[in-house]
């Protein structure tokens, strides 16, 4: 099987000590950085500071509540008239008022406010496990890091699993960390419950073409066998990749080719030394790759978890309570770790991620109330 | 001394050990049935021991001991779902005895360890119910499961535990609240040939649904009770008993609440509840026009955008429904609701502009317009026009669309000259009263090009 994960162009390393205030500004698109005013939810009880990023179908900003205790929220703005799904964002909202567990992003206040609907939740000051891949960690994360992270991502969809629910949207923008090495789950919008007593279901829903290469070869498939909760394990092994070779797998095919390859039983593997040097041995030239990678070495547990993880028969796969018994999760170095490990592990510079250093940016004037110029008239004609 | 010493120790290590060795000789004692039989309380099993020791070990003789699950042993799994409800019962009649926990003057939460261990006990039989139809995490369903499922659902009517659940829900645990939707839920598919039972008794007893719909001004459990209620108005006999009820009317507000997730929750249940069984639906529409859509209107001038959009997109497939054609001629006869829709067609929002559209396609498409309605395009029938040419041209690839856009263009352009309004303006000629001031109105608010056609054609 070869090491599908190529780097042929490492993204550019970025500098450590630059602020992420700073470094999240590039990679935001130009017409969005254009008007980078904030709404005005006074009247709602927040204060909003600043714009963060945006998500499906929204903009998210960074808030603080006016009252109880003043801590910071994200807020999620999602336009009304810019949005086609509708039911999706009033579905990821009912779903997470329904679900409590420590590992699941908390839903303080849901609203309607002018023309948006907004999702009012704690901030988690270090973005998702993407951001943080993608803005400091060029060559991935640590293994260590990775198993604390993984710990608690397990802890949430064995709630999930138990509750019959499939998360269907596990990927690494939706793994959201603090710098209290809290790790919460996220992007419930396509989320699907069980029935009675089918433990698969069938609705290949068009829209989970986002997350594409993250999904499971028998969801791909859409045969009549359906899928089942494992596929959130594939997932979920997709998403350490990604995490640990900083690289998304398979992300320089097109998704067409990438589907092939999924369907052909063809696996992402951690990068380091041994899968490179059984690369090496299937003749793939690895001289090009980065030392980071040839010179580190993960141990054979997580080589062992994420096989499989990505499995290509559901039924191989472990399941998410079973995972959390894996040989690699149990060793001595990996087990009982806690959320403060995350953030040892990470090894960021947390100064730069205190939220009270951000400057406060316009807020919008109202709109204005505009009509077709046209006014008809209705007075009787008698 | 020292031999003795050494003697002790062996001896207190045998001491030690003595209850495993007690626990690996007792079977060849033949003792461990005994173990098995006081664990379960069963006193009838060890009469019948005492009295036939060879009979009574004839109920053993398959699976062998080692192979015996060991909840066996603990009697935990042993309950019946009878066992279950009954005890569920008992701890609701507590539970609803004691008073609620208060709050004290600093605004904490005064526990009552008593109220806490009620509320555990629920959370615990529920959560047994569940795994009964579920199945729990560590066992499937097992064989005999139909079995057990039917005598629960024939349990949980007996004891009338359903009014007791819904009623208390609020008081529950998070996750309890959640399984009680489940319960519920799933007794509702439940089926028996033909039957629902769990529809007959929920019919028999519209108190519960009432309670359910009044569950929406709970925070708390307002999604569990439209989880429950969106189950049950699928079947028409329960989505009628609401509908015929006042509590039916509460709708209105809850679908404008200001949690955006109960609001849309609510809205999600009362179109099911009005589109979902055609003719029942139509015929409460139409026995009850008045007071729905004097209240309908409120929803149209909601100050929440998203009520707002919703009802309007509602009111389109409402209108549109052939069943309820005697509401649509009612709705399109009021020349307000069209005065309603043109200003929603000029709205600031593109989709609010679409969705009225659809709704005012049919006041134009009517072909026998009342005379108020006919006025007031008359009147605007250059605006109109204007408007409607300008009106979402960037919807190319709806065609659907633009077949309908054309169409209310011609049929406003082409009323002017129908033989009947052509009478009609001829009778308003020769009584001079009317018709100069209609020409110079338009004028007045619009002078442009259309001005003088108009004067031209008259």
């Amino acid at each position: 099987m070869a090491d599908s994960t190529i780097l042929e162009n490492p993204p550019s390393s970025l500098a450590p000590h630059v602020p992420f205030a700073q470094m999240i500004g590039p990679r935001l698109k130009p017409e969005v950085l254009a008007e980078s005013k904030v709404p005005d939810l006074r009247e709602a009880g927040y204060d909003c500071i600043r714009y963060m990023g945006t998500c499906t179908g929204g903009h998210i900003y960074l808030g603080r509540e006016q009252k109880m205790g003043k801590s910071f929220v994200a807020i999620k703005k999602y336009s009304i008239d810019d949005i086609d799904d509708y039911a999706a964002i009033a579905k990821d909202t009912a779903n997470l008022r329904l679900l409590k567990h420590d590992n699941i992003l908390h839903l303080i206040q849901s609203f309607v406010f002018e023309r948006s609907i907004y999702q009012i939740t704690p901030a988690m000051n270090l973005g998702s496990l993407y951001d943080v891949v993608v803005n400091y960690k060029t060559f991935g994360i640590g293994e260590k890091a990775t198993a604390a992270i993984v710990h608690q991502v397990l802890d949430a969809l064995i709630y999930l699993h138990q509750r019959r629910y499939i998360h269907r949207d596990v990927k690494s923008k939706h793994i959201l960390i603090d710098s209290t090495g809290h790790v919460k789950l996220t992007g419930f919008r396509f989320m699907i419950e069980l029935n009675q007593h089918l433990e698969c279901v069938f609705q290949y829903d068009d829209n989970l073409q986002n997350q594409i290469y993250y999904l499971a070869p028998e969801v791909i498939q859409q045969n009549m066998k359906g899928y089942t909760a494992k596929s959130d394990m594939y997932m979920l092994g997709i998403t350490v990749c990604e995490a640990i070779n900083g690289v998304m797998p398979f992300s320089e095919l097109d998704p067409l080719e990438m589907m092939y390859r999924k369907l052909n039983g063809q696996a992402p593997r951690p990068v380091d030394r041994r899968s490179l040097e059984d690369d090496q041995q299937m003749g793939i030239d690895i001289s090009q790759r980065p030392q980071e990678h040839l010179n580190r070495e993960f141990s054979v547990e997580l080589h062992e978890f994420v096989s499989n993880c990505l499995a290509f028969a559901p039924n191989q796969r472990l399941s998410a309570a079973e995972m959390k018994k894996c040989s690699w999760l149990r060793s001595d170095e990996f087990k009982n770790l806690i959320p403060s490990d995350v953030s040892r592990e990470l090894q960021l510079e947390y100064s730069h991620f205190d939220l009270s250093l951000w400057p406060q940016e316009p807020l919008l004037s109202p709109e204005p109330e505009q009509k077709y110029p046209i006014a008809f008239d209705y007075t009787a004609i008698s | 001394m020292f031999f003795s010493s050494v003697r002790t120790d062996i001896l207190g290590r045998f001491l030690l050990l003595s209850p495993i060795f007690f626990l690996i000789f007792l079977p060849f004692f033949g003792a461990w049935s005994l173990v098995i039989l006081i664990s379960n309380n069963d006193y009838k099993s060890i009469v019948l021991f005492s009295g036939n020791p060879s009979k009574f070990f004839k109920r053993f003789n398959t699976p062998p001991f080692y192979k015996r699950q060991m909840p066996l042993l603990f009697g935990k799994s042993h309950k019946t779902p009878a066992d279950v409800v009954r005890t569920l019962r008992e701890v609701l009649i507590i539970l609803d005895k004691l008073p609620p926990p208060r709050l004290d003057k600093d605004g904490n939460v005064v526990t009552d360890k008593k109220y806490d261990k009620a509320l555990e006990e629920v959370s615990k039989n529920v959560a047994m119910i569940k795994a009964f139809i579920y199945g729990s995490d560590a066992s499937e369903p097992s064989g005999d499961h139909v079995v057990q499922v039917a005598q629960l659902a024939q349990e949980v009517y007996n004891a009338n535990v359903l009014p007791m659940l819904i009623k208390m829900l609020p008081k529950f645990e998070f996750e309890c609240k959640k399984d009680v939707g489940q319960i519920f839920n799933n007794l509702l598919r439940r089926q028996i040939g033909t039957r629902s039972p769990t529809v007959e008794y929920l019919g028999a007893r519209p108190e519960i649904l009432i309670q359910l719909v009044q569950g929406y001004s709970v925070p708390d459990i307002a999604l569990t009770c439209g989880l429950m209620l969106r189950e049950s108005i699928r079947h028409d006999h329960l989505a009628k008993i609401i509908l015929t009820s006042d509590i039916f009317y509460t709708f209105f507000s809850y679908v404008q609440s200001e949690v955006f997730d109960i609001a849309s929750d609510a809205f999600s249940t009362f179109k099911e509840l009005t589109t979902r069984h055609k003719a029942i639906s139509a015929e409460f529409l139409d026995a009850n026009y008045d007071t729905f859509f004097a209240q309908y209107q409120n929803l149209l001038n909601s100050k929440n955008y998203v009520t707002r959009r919703q009802s309007l997109k509602l009111l389109g497939e409402l209108l549109l429904d052939r069943h309820n054609f005697n509401i649509m001629t009612k709705y399109i006869s009021n020349p307000e609701n069209l005065r309603l829709m043109m200003e929603l067609l000029r709205d600031k929002s593109r989709n609010i502009q679409y969705e009225a559209f659809h709704v005012f396609k049919v006041f134009v498409a009517n072909p026998n317009k009342p005379r108020p309605i006919s006025d007031i395009l008359n009147r605007n029938r250059e605006k109109l026009v204007e408007f409607l040419g300008e009106f979402h041209n960037d919807r190319t690839d709806d065609e659907q669309f633009n077949d309908e856009k054309a169409y209310l263009i011609k049929q406003i352009q082409e009323m002017k000259f129908s033989p009947k309004e052509v009478k009609k303006h001829k009778k308003e000629e020769e009584h001079p009263v009317v018709v100069p001031e209609e020409p110079a109105r338009v004028e007045e608010s619009k002078p442009g090009p259309s001005g003088p056609s108009t004067s031209q054609q008259q």
